[in-house]
């Protein structure tokens, strides 16, 4: 303890001057009386005549004297260095966006340093109030203002990075403005792997970043519009300075292939990739390379296709056909009670059709048309009526020779595709909603069924009776995006990749989902699958320009204050006087007549 | 002044009557007996019947035994007005609680017991010359006005008894109770004032009052007493030899005044301020007939 002026402790000299005046107030004592008659002339008594002090530890007089010295200590301005943080309040906050997994060092995530790094902030900054924020997509508190660092430990100990996007600085600053503000807080420190745009000055950051990374930033899964199975679109970007030619791995719910890329150092490329065996809906990319960031070497697509044909044969049946067709879609046999999707007719003649698509090979149809005067069959190449019909999509029609054809009569309109000469090989009748395929004669007649145009023809014929290719219908989603879930109908559950039943609740429309891969919606009205991946964003990491981290500690490290203790001893000094005071009218009123 | 009193106190004091020694002349019945015969439950004498005598006082009994006509009398009881006359002088606020307070207790207590005797109660506070009075009146509503006129009024000037009392027998017009409270430290004499009261026809009960302290004080050295109704002061070296003188000018003090109390047929109490007002009415009022 030292003192500002030393020089007030002079002022103890007039202690002595107190002790004057109690002596001088022992020497004669004033009483008021009833009647002086009853005192006057009473012989005095010789040894109470001498001057003296009446107590020497008379306590009034003792508190005058402590109070003068407390008075004196608080005007000589005594003050004590004590060692104290700078902070009033510290706010962590932690960037737990999917990047954040990245392994710069070996077996160390950027969200461990991050971690590691608060827990450095939290011991040198010793604060009053102290908050912890996780930052990402749905940026929310983790510990609201507290006083005990072990609170933010223990958080800190349970905490992990999501697989969400990188969150919006707005909500950031919402945050800050939930747990008090940004004048409530001498330091907010960031703690990320991102340059996050327009912060407040006062909000730190510090960054965690580089290592390797190549990734696939899209992906996405088409029908291939001219042959069988579907052709998968990606991105690929190499943040490496290295020329890299990973692995693709392509797999549905059956079937996989696997090719080789190649991605210059530090480009985007862009791919097309036919996957022709694929009949699945459920799509993986999977990229086989050595980096840092493992989460964007996955990524997910759903697509709706149609799960098969239901097929009717009437007469014999064509294996031939068969083979195209299954080459298209996976073929079952229609229930005798249900209505087939396609229904083939070979080499009969119908007085009534049966319900639904049908396909006429060598059959007529006494109501529709009828195969007239045989002995006229023609033979020759086949032409194209209109080459532009999309049933000829990809079909050259000279290469299929047709051996006889007869002429065919049609009693209602019919759109001719194909013709021998000037007779109708293939034509089409639409009937009440439905279309009749007529082909006019035996496909054992014509070459076709060992040309290359035989499957293609088959495949176009079953992209107009049937949903081949389907609608372009798929889900894909990123994480902390919302699901929309009233389009299904009421959703029974809802099945994560990691295969949890989730329950929604009733009435519930949105679902977030929290982790790439697929999730498998049930609902009344249909099963849907919707794939999840990680924001493309997590990917553009490593090659932002590195600012150096600014430390944090170095400024806020602790320091020595002044604490003045004057205050403190002129309070002691009144509450002294206080007392003296009330003792001195207490004895006051007692010695008036004792 | 603040009469410490309290009402528990007063609950105790509501069976109490205050009584006095002679019969009261008043016209009024009340519960003091007088020396007239009238109606009440005390039997005074038989006489003879005369015309117009209430038949109903006629004794049958008597007459069967002796064949005479006789009358019986009874003890008229008449009310009593009740002058409670308090030392407000200066010299009242010694002690700790002061004389004054300890006194407007006790006339407080006392007009109590008065009023619930259905006695006319008045009010006489005075020191150098008496205050403004507050006449006697009946009923409880009179308390109300005593406890106000108490706490209104503070002990200041110096005594003057003889020239108080003798305004007061002045300013009344019927003879009653009068209960006077003092230290009695009148330096203008007494006497005058008590034989006046005597004149009137006042039956006179005296409660003096000294503080403990005064009683017996304990200070000692030099100490410069004050008189606090005159200003007057005197230095002394107090030592025990000035307090024993002191205790036995005290001594003399109220000897002096005892005897001319008792020769005047005075009825006087002592006591101080340190002494409960129970005990006070129970041990020595009570004790000596003032309040049965």
């Amino acid at each position: 303890m030292s003192f500002l002026h030393p020089a007030a402790f002079a002022l103890f000299a007039s202690a002595a001057i107190l002790v004057f005046l109690a002596f001088l107030r022992a020497l004669t004592r004033q009483q008021a009386v009833s009647s002086l008659a009853l005192w006057a002339g009473l012989t005095q008594s010789p040894e109470r005549q001498r001057p003296q002090l009446h107590r020497w530890a008379d306590p009034l007089l003792l508190l005058q004297l402590l109070a003068l010295a407390a008075m004196i200590f608080a005007i000589a301005q005594p003050q004590r260095r004590v060692e104290q943080s700078a902070l009033r309040g510290l706010v962590l906050i932690l960037d737990e966006s999917a990047s954040m997994r990245t392994e710069d060092a070996p077996e160390v995530s950027r969200f461990s340093r991050a971690v590691e790094r608060a827990r450095v902030l939290l011991s040198e900054n010793p604060a009053s109030r102290l908050a912890l924020i996780q930052f990402s997509s749905r940026s929310h508190v983790v510990v609201p203002p507290t006083d005990d660092p072990a609170v933010i430990e223990r958080a800190l100990d349970g905490l992990e990075p999501s697989w969400r996007g990188d969150g919006d600085e707005s909500d950031l600053l919402n945050l800050v403005s939930a747990v008090g503000g940004l004048d409530s807080y001498d330091r907010l420190v960031l703690l990320t792997d991102r340059t996050p745009d327009d912060l407040p000055a006062s909000i730190t950051t510090e960054r965690f970043d580089g290592g390797r990374n190549i990734g696939i930033t899209a992906f996405t899964v088409r029908e291939n519009p001219s042959g069988p199975g579907v052709s998968a679109f990606l991105e690929l970007r190499n943040e490496t300075a290295d020329a890299l030619e990973p692995r693709l791995t392509l797999r549905d719910e059956t079937t996989s292939m696997t090719v080789t890329l190649a991605v210059g150092p530090e480009a985007t490329e862009q791919y097309v990739s036919p996957f022709s065996s694929s009949r699945g809906s459920r799509f993986i990319a999977t990229l086989s390379v050595e980096d840092d960031y493992a989460a964007d070497n996955v990524r997910y697509f759903s697509l709706d296709r149609p799960s098969g044909l239901s097929i009717r044969w009437i007469g014999e049946e064509s294996l031939y056909l068969r083979a195209a067709l299954e080459s298209v879609v996976e073929l079952r046999n229609a229930e005798p009670s249900d209505a087939a999707d396609l229904t083939v007719v070979v080499g009969r003649t119908l007085d009534e059709l049966p319900p639904g698509n049908v396909l006429l090979l060598a059959s007529d149809v006494r109501a529709l048309y009828r195969f007239v005067d045989a002995d006229r069959a023609t033979s020759g190449t086949a032409e194209a009526d209109d080459p532009a019909h999309p049933l000829l999509a990809g079909v050259e029609p000279q290469g299929i020779y047709v051996e006889t054809v007869p002429e065919t009569l049609f009693l209602v309109d019919a759109i001719s595709i194909l013709r021998v000469g000037d007779v109708p090989l293939l034509s089409l009748i639409e009937d009440r909603g439905r279309l009749l395929f007529v082909f006019s004669t035996d496909l054992r007649g014509t070459n076709l069924p060992i040309t290359v145009d035989f499957p293609i023809l088959i495949r176009n014929l079953l992209s107009t009776v049937a949903r081949v290719p389907g609608p372009l219908v798929h889900e894909w989603r990123a994480v902390g995006e919302p699901v929309d879930l009233a389009s299904s109908g009421a959703v029974r559950s809802i099945r994560s990749p990691g295969g949890e039943t989730i329950t929604p609740e009733s009435g519930r429309t949105l679902f977030i989902a929290e982790e790439p891969g697929f999730y498998e919606v049930q609902a009344a009205r249909e099963t849907r699958t919707i794939a999840v991946n990680v924001p493309p964003g997590e990917s553009a990491r490593s090659l932002l320009p590195v600012e150096p981290v600014r430390s944090a500690a170095a400024s806020t490290s602790s320091q020595e204050v002044t604490r003045r203790l004057w205050p403190l001893f002129a309070w002691i000094a009144l509450l002294l006087l206080a007392v003296e005071a009330g003792l001195y009218l207490r004895f006051d009123a007692s010695r008036r007549i004792g | 002044m603040k009469p410490q009193i309290h009402e528990a106190f007063l609950a105790r004091l509501s069976t109490l009557r205050l009584t006095t020694r002679g019969r009261r002349k008043s016209q009024l019945a009340g519960g003091h007996s007088s020396r007239r015969a009238g109606v009440s439950l005390e039997f005074l004498d038989y006489r003879s019947y005369l015309p117009g005598d209430d038949f109903r006082y006629i004794d049958w009994n008597a007459y069967g035994r002796l064949d005479r006509l006789l009358v019986r009398s009874f003890v008229h009881e008449s009310d009593m007005p009740v002058y409670v006359i308090v030392d407000l002088s200066a010299s009242m606020s010694i002690g700790s609680p002061s004389k004054a307070d300890y006194a407007s207790g006790l006339a407080a207590a006392l007009a109590y017991v008065g009023l619930r005797g259905f006695d006319r109660v008045g009010l006489y506070l005075f020191s150098k010359t008496l205050h403004v009075p507050l006449p006697p009146a009946r009923g409880l509503a009179q308390m109300s006005r005593i406890f106000q006129r108490l706490e209104a009024d503070e002990p200041r000037g110096q005594t003057s008894m003889d020239d108080a009392l003798g305004q007061f027998v002045a300013s009344v017009s019927e003879s009653g109770l009068v209960i006077l409270i003092s230290d009695f430290f009148s330096p203008g004499g007494r006497e005058q004032g008590l034989d006046s009261l005597l004149r009137h026809g006042h039956e006179v009960v005296v409660v003096h009052i000294l503080a403990p302290e005064e009683v017996d004080p304990k200070n000692a050295g030099r100490t410069q007493f004050v008189d606090i109704e005159t200003g007057r002061n005197v230095t002394l070296a107090v030592g025990e030899q000035t307090l024993a003188e002191y205790r036995e000018r005290l001594a003399a003090f109220r000897g002096e005044l005892a005897g001319s109390l008792r020769r005047r047929a005075i009825l006087c109490f002592e006591t101080t301020t340190d002494r409960p007002l129970a005990s006070l009415f129970h041990e020595d009022f009570r004790a000596r007939g003032f309040v049965r």
